[in-house]
């Protein structure tokens, strides 16, 4: 029974199914070529449930921004956060130099959605493999976390988004 | 314990250099540079006897996703 009337009940679900380290293949679309058979997530393959906490905090960051929810996305920033980007010579520094740039893109792509694929946690960091939509252009983020906070990012990401995010900040 | 895979497409050696840095010495993980250059093998030439009994490439989906992406994470049993 869903329990937390806050919650939509997929996010529930997906929260208790987390809890339980059930693996979770997601069933996509058969015509997509990019379809990530071998790699869908599945927090069954995290190791350890400091693991699957770790991979958690960082899925609740796409939660947020998916929701438009750049406060939510902020809060789960550690204060010394570094936000850095493949070829891109300044980073973010800090929860608020983030913020800024998040509502910039927000502003700029408000379609800008991110579902994560795949993903792989080891200790402390988590390579998450994302598909941004509705451009289709996939990349990935490498999260590392301090204690239950995001400590640093970086981002690999195609020209297309590179140079948009790049522009905007 | 599960061990991963990142297996990185060879173009994007960027990445490739970056997750090795980021996952040097993880038991759970390792990253690997796809070297693979497509199917050697022709795809109608009749041979008259192949001694290849099975395709080497186990997981012939990755080959599929490398082509879109810069990277695929692989679970290993």
């Amino acid at each position: 029974m869903i329990k937390h009337p806050g919650k939509t009940d997929v996010v529930e679900i997906r929260d208790r199914i987390l809890d339980k380290g059930v693996t979770v293949r997601r069933v996509r679309d058969p015509n997509d070529s990019g379809a990530p058979a071998a790699s869908a997530v599945g927090a069954g393959e995290l190791s350890s449930p400091s693991e699957r906490a770790a991979f958690r905090i960082v899925q609740k960051a796409f939660d947020a921004w998916n929701d438009h929810d750049v406060e939510g996305c902020t809060a789960l920033l550690d204060q010394g956060y570094v936000g850095e980007m493949h070829q891109t010579a300044s980073a973010l520094r800090g929860p608020e130099d983030a913020r800024l740039a998040m509502q910039s893109i927000r502003e700029s792509l408000p379609d800008l959605r991110l579902t994560i694929e795949s993903a792989l946690t080891v200790g402390d960091d988590v390579l998450v493999s994302w598909r941004a939509m509705p451009s289709e252009v996939v990349g990935c983020t490498v999260t590392r976390l301090q204690g239950r906070k995001i400590a640093h990012t970086w981002t690999y990401a195609p020209n297309r988004l590179r140079s948009k995010a790049t522009e905007l900040r | 314990m599960a061990r991963q895979l990142v297996i990185v497409a060879r173009e994007h050696p960027d990445l490739y250099s970056y997750l090795r840095e980021r996952f040097a010495g993880r038991a759970q993980a390792e990253v690997l540079l796809d070297r693979r250059v497509g199917q050697r093998r022709g795809e109608h030439v009749p041979v008259p006897s192949d001694r290849r009994r099975q395709d080497r490439r186990a997981r012939p989906g990755v080959d599929t996703m490398l082509r879109s992406r810069s990277h695929v994470i692989v679970t290993l049993p």
